[in-house]
Formats: C-alpha cells, structure tokens, sequence
C-alpha cells in the first residue's frame, strides 16, 4: 500500500517536470522574436552616426574601396531606371527575404542603404537594427542629394570661401568618372564600371526546432 | 538508518532546487518595453503610403507630437501639438501620454524638422504596440522668425539621372568633334643590337 501511493507521487512529479520541460521548448521562440532592447534601438536612432554623405561615398566608389557594399531599396522599376555604381537592389518589401540575409547580416563590409530620398532607407535601417544587423550607414539625402552634389554640382559664386571650391573641382571630377560629359574636355571613351560584389548565399540547412538548454 | 540517509539525501536535493527557483525568480527582470510586433509584420505595415500625412490632413482627431528638442519647440511649433523630444519618448509618464491619446481614439501623429526623426518615433510606437501612429511629411524652416511649414514630397525623384547624363554626352560629343585631334603616335627609334657570337660559359 504504502508501495503504491509511492509510485503514484513519482508518476505525479514525473509529468509536472514534463510540462515544464514542454515549457522550456516554448520560451526561446518568444525571445527570437524581439531584438535588441527598444532602449538601445532609440539610443541608435538618434545617433547621427549612421549617416554617410555623397561626397564620403563618391570618394569610396572612387578609390574602389572593397570593404562596403551598397544597397539600393528602391523597388525594381527605379533600380533599373538609374542606380549609383555597383549597387544591389534589395526592394524594401523583400528586405526580410533568405536570398538577401548573407547581403545584410554579416559583418566582413559596411552596409550602405540608399532610397531616393533616405526615407525609405531610413526604414530598413531602423528594421535591420532592431535584427542587430551590424555596419549599417544611410546614404544622406540618396539620389537626389547625389543627383544636385556629385551629377549636377552647382558653381560657388565668387564669394564663397575656397573650400567651397575646392569641394566644387572634387564633385565635378567626380561627375565626370560617374559617366557626364563636359564641353571642352578631352572625354574617356570607357565609363568605368564597377563591378557587383556577389556574396554567395549559404543554403542553411533546416533544423529541427531546437528546444531549450 | 539506511532510509534516514535516503530521507536526507532528498530534503537537501528539494532545498537545492527551491534555492534556484527563488534565485531564479529573483534575478528575473521583466523588460520595460516588448516590442508586440514581429519584424514581418512591421515591415508589410511600414510599406503601406498610410502611414505618411501631408499638412492638409491634419483634423481636430490628430494628436500632434513635436518630437524635437524643448528649445526648438518653444521657437514655434504647429498649433496644438505637444511636446515630447525623441530621446524621452519611452519614459513612462509619455508613453502614457501617448496611451491615453490613444484611449481618446485620437491618431498620434508625429513631426520634426528631419523628417527621419519623426519616423524613428513611429517605428518605435508601432513596434512596441502603444499605438498606430503617423508621420508628418513637412519642411520646418524659419522666415524672420516666424515658423514655416511646407509640404515636403518623401520619395519622389524629380530628376531623370540617366537622361541627364546621356544629355551632357551628346551635347559634349557635338562640340567635341572638331576639337579632337589624333594624338600622335610617338615613335621610338630602335637601335639595333649587333648579333654577337654566342659566348660560352667561363
């Protein structure tokens, strides 16, 4: 008798430790879903660190820096229309895509966002780093800050100091390597193009769902 | 003596676990802010135009949230709108602001000069689950100190670029042509080298 009421105790004990195993299973699940602390996503959000400036950025293209890599999140139609060189179009809505995760969560290059104006990039950004995704910039002002700076730049007037210049002779060099003609100069026959870095994606393979522990 | 041992043997293994528990239970510290909105979710929400108002759409309905600094906002500001600078806004007494604005079935809407800080606030709001918000899509600038408020277009491009570049081509390849000259080919005279006969070695 004393034998019985035993066995039944253990039996009991035995299914609370179950259901708290089953428990376990369910917790890291909810964790996966949240991200970095709000706390710290706000504190990042204001930084205005992230921003990188058309003139920094002609500069890389330029001198062929190999350690970023720059995406556009414009939608197809504005990529194909016109897109800075070497760009990868990753549209925002397919931003949380597998086929472009290697592009955006890693951490061997810089990830620079563009969009037209940065709206649009702004968004992905605030997205992937609340993912923790590392070495996110903002392309300050996008194509049209790149359009009326490094395509189009105005001529200071003859006021302006000699930086004003100087930055002048840069962006109108710069003009020039990225493909516009001016009257009166000897014109290189061949646009440099740059080359799309290509990371190879990893096909992960699938795991079972991984419990606690 | 052999089941006393037994009996001793469990109490310290309960007490044990019980100590964990507690310590467990302890050390617990729930978050302040959840985020209730997967990232899937944010980013279908985030895509839609909804989410962008223009000056004209603001009504007697819309909570206007300055999210600038207070210096700024007591520059000017849009009529009723309160403030509540960015990097306070997940404080508790405005998160209840903004809850109780929500419980009014107000629409928050959100505004700053940089248009982006306006959005950080939203995105944040939204994936916390506090509310449905919106942002302000307007130009702040100041004319003889007097605020003005224009309708800024988010995303648009007005410019064709590459026409623009295919333009100055043409149009430099036009003047061009009769200023091109052929270079030149330099020529370089080359001495001819005397055959020697073929040296040994030593």
């Amino acid at each position: 008798m004393k034998n019985l009421s035993k066995t039944t105790s253990y039996r009991i004990l035995a299914v609370v430790f179950i259901i708290a195993a089953a428990g376990l299973v369910l917790l890291p699940k909810i964790q996966k879903y949240q991200g970095i602390d709000p706390e710290k996503l706000l504190s990042h959000a204001i930084s205005p660190e992230r921003y990188i400036s058309t003139d920094e950025l002609a500069e890389m293209i330029i001198g062929q820096d190999p350690s970023f890599l720059l995406i556009d999140v414009r939608s197809g139609m504005d990529y194909e229309k016109y897109a800075l060189p070497g760009a990868i179009n990753i549209p925002l809505d397919s931003l949380l895509s597998e086929n472009f995760e290697a592009y955006l969560n890693q951490e061997e290059y810089d990830v620079v966002l563009y969009s037209n104006d940065d709206f649009k990039a702004n968004q992905a950004w605030l997205l992937c780093n609340r993912m923790d995704y590392k070495n996110h910039k903002v392309l300050r002002g996008g194509v049209n800050e790149w359009f009326n700076t490094i395509i189009n730049p105005k001529e200071p007037s003859e006021s302006m100091p000699a930086s004003a210049f100087e930055q002048y002779d840069f962006r109108k060099a710069a003009s020039m390597y990225f493909g516009v003609a001016y009257p009166g100069k000897v014109m290189e026959t061949e646009v440099p193009v740059t080359p799309k870095k290509v990371i190879p994606v990893k096909k992960k393979k699938k795991m079972p769902v991984e419990g606690g522990c | 003596m052999k089941e006393l041992e037994k009996t001793k043997n469990i109490s310290v293994a309960t007490v044990l676990a019980i100590l964990v528990i507690i310590i467990g239970l302890l050390s617990y510290k729930k978050p302040k802010h959840i985020y209730s909105e997967s990232v899937e979710a944010t980013l279908i929400s985030m895509t839609s135009l909804e989410n962008v108002l223009s000056k004209d759409k603001i009504d007697d309905n819309s909570f206007l949230v300055d999210v600038r600094t207070s210096f700024e906002y007591s520059k000017g500001h849009i009529g009723n709108a309160i403030n509540i600078s960015l990097p306070d806004i997940l404080s508790d007494q405005n998160v209840q602001r903004l809850k109780d604005a929500v419980e009014e079935s107000k629409t928050i809407v959100f505004y700053s000069s940089d248009v982006n800080d306006a959005l950080s606030a939203k995105m944040l709001i939204d994936q916390l689950g506090y509310a449905k918000t919106k942002v302000l899509a307007v130009e702040l600038n100041y004319e003889q100190d007097e605020l003005v408020i224009k309708d800024l277009n988010i995303e648009n491009s007005p410019q064709d670029i590459q026409a623009f570049i295919d333009k100055s081509v043409k149009e430099a390849e036009a003047k061009n042509i009769v200023e091109v000259k052929p270079i030149p080919k330099k020529v370089i005279p080359r001495k001819k080298k005397k055959k020697m006969p073929v040296e040994g070695g030593c």
